[in-house]
């Protein structure tokens, strides 16, 4: 059995040039595959065909590799990147490959149309408003999966939105009809309804405690 | 939403005020569209600076024609345009100096749109009809703000009346503004 613990601090997102900053996301995997390096990369590369072609939902593809395959072979790619110097195009490689592992964590947590949603946000370039608007982040992705396994109030099916700065938008409606609207950027979480405007350092559990009194 | 050829030189950046009985739309892109709802994400307006068209003299259908045409360049089919928001200049105004939110508010939001006519370059026809809202932190309108916060964005997004658009332009579904409908009405 192998034991991978991930926690996407800005130490395990840095290489080279390109700082993917600080998250809050803290997952422990555990897995009893011994293929995983041998075939992750395959696999990984086939699952993101599929996300990009018709956004199949990775937790629920029979015959597709499991989220827990997925993340462990992130880790052991960017052990493998560390120890050999990277390059700009390894490092890029490794954004896709842990982007892909966060979108399968997603996938545990979300509709399948949810995920789908997040998985197409996730491939917009930069400037895809035509006004500099700026790629999806790495850690803006994770942050927002930290906060769906931190959070079991998040309905599985909500609105996922693309925002200027690369962060993901969320919005969802809240138990009395209003909407709780939420952006996930690089360093900050921030927070909206009728009722407040606040923005979060990443790992406040400030974040949490107000969300319960929602 | 703007092309990306520099303002004309014949009518500089933020020389002329739109007059606050004018309406402006918005393009909102597939990253940023809720097609269940025919509505727009609520961060569109968190940009220091947000692009719009106006429609006075053009009006709503050729304003969108230009809108698409501007965002949907060839090569660029990401660039979809889904909905269209629109909203008058008094209005933004209105909903920037209301001190939300309730349990905490928070410093107002002044808003100015300026006329910002776009010159064609490298064959890409110009927009005369061009403006861009932009955001200060007082009424003197010196100090700009870097962005605007989620909370007014939100609040921003539920003002517009939007419509939402096909391929072509054509409007296939609209939704009126969720709050502030009767904000802007004359008194």
């Amino acid at each position: 059995m192998n034991t991978y613990r991930i926690t996407s601090s800005a130490a395990y997102f840095t290489a080279g040039a390109v700082a993917f900053g600080s998250a809050s996301t803290s997952v422990s995997i555990t897995t009893d595959y011994n293929s995983v390096l041998q075939r992750g990369y395959d696999a990984l590369s086939h699952l993101w065909t599929l996300m990009k072609g018709g956004w199949v939902s990775p937790a629920i593809s029979e015959g597709q590799p499991s989220p827990e395959k997925l993340i462990a072979f992130a880790y052991a790619e960017r052990r493998k990147t560390v120890l050999a110097h990277p390059s700009l195009a390894s490092v890029l490689t490794m954004e896709l490959a842990a982007k892909a592992a966060y979108l399968a964590m997603a996938g545990q947590k979300l509709t399948n149309s949810s995920v789908a949603r997040l998985s197409k946000l996730a491939q917009s370039l930069d400037n895809w408003d035509g006004e500099g608007a700026k790629a999806m982040s790495l850690s803006s992705l994770i942050n927002f999966v930290g906060f769906l396994e931190k959070n079991s109030e998040v309905p599985p099916d909500i609105h996922i939105f693309l925002g200027f700065y690369g962060e993901i938008v969320t919005s969802w409606e809240l138990e009395d009809g209003s909407t709780l609207d939420m952006s996930f950027g690089d360093h900050h979480i921030e927070l909206a309804t009728d009722e407040y405007d606040e923005v979060f350092v990443i790992g406040d559990n400030g974040l949490y405690r107000l969300i319960a009194e929602l | 939403m703007t092309s990306n050829s520099p303002p004309d030189e014949k009518y500089p950046a933020r020389q002329i005020l739109l007059a606050d009985n004018e309406t402006v739309i918005r393009a909102i892109v597939e990253e940023e569209w809720v097609p269940a709802s025919n509505r727009g994400s609520p961060s569109i307006f968190r940009r220091p600076n947000t692009s719009v068209t106006r429609t006075a003299s053009i009006g709503l259908h050729p304003a969108i024609a230009t809108v698409k045409r501007d965002v949907e360049r060839p090569g660029r089919p990401e660039r979809d345009v889904k909905g269209i928001g629109q909203i008058t200049v008094s209005l933004l105004k209105i909903v920037g100096k209301s001190p939300v939110p309730v349990k905490k508010p928070g410093s107002c939001i002044y808003l100015q749109v300026w006329e910002e006519k776009v010159k064609a370059k490298d064959g890409y026809p110009g927009n005369d009809h061009h403006a861009e809202i932009v955001a200060y932190d007082d009424d003197t309108h010196q100090s700009e703000r870097s962005s605007i916060s989620l909370g007014y964005s939100r609040m921003l997004s539920k003002a517009l009346h939007v419509y939402a658009v096909d391929a072509d332009g054509n409007v296939t579904g609209e939704s009126p503004p969720l709050d502030w409908a009767k904000a802007d009405e004359p008194q």
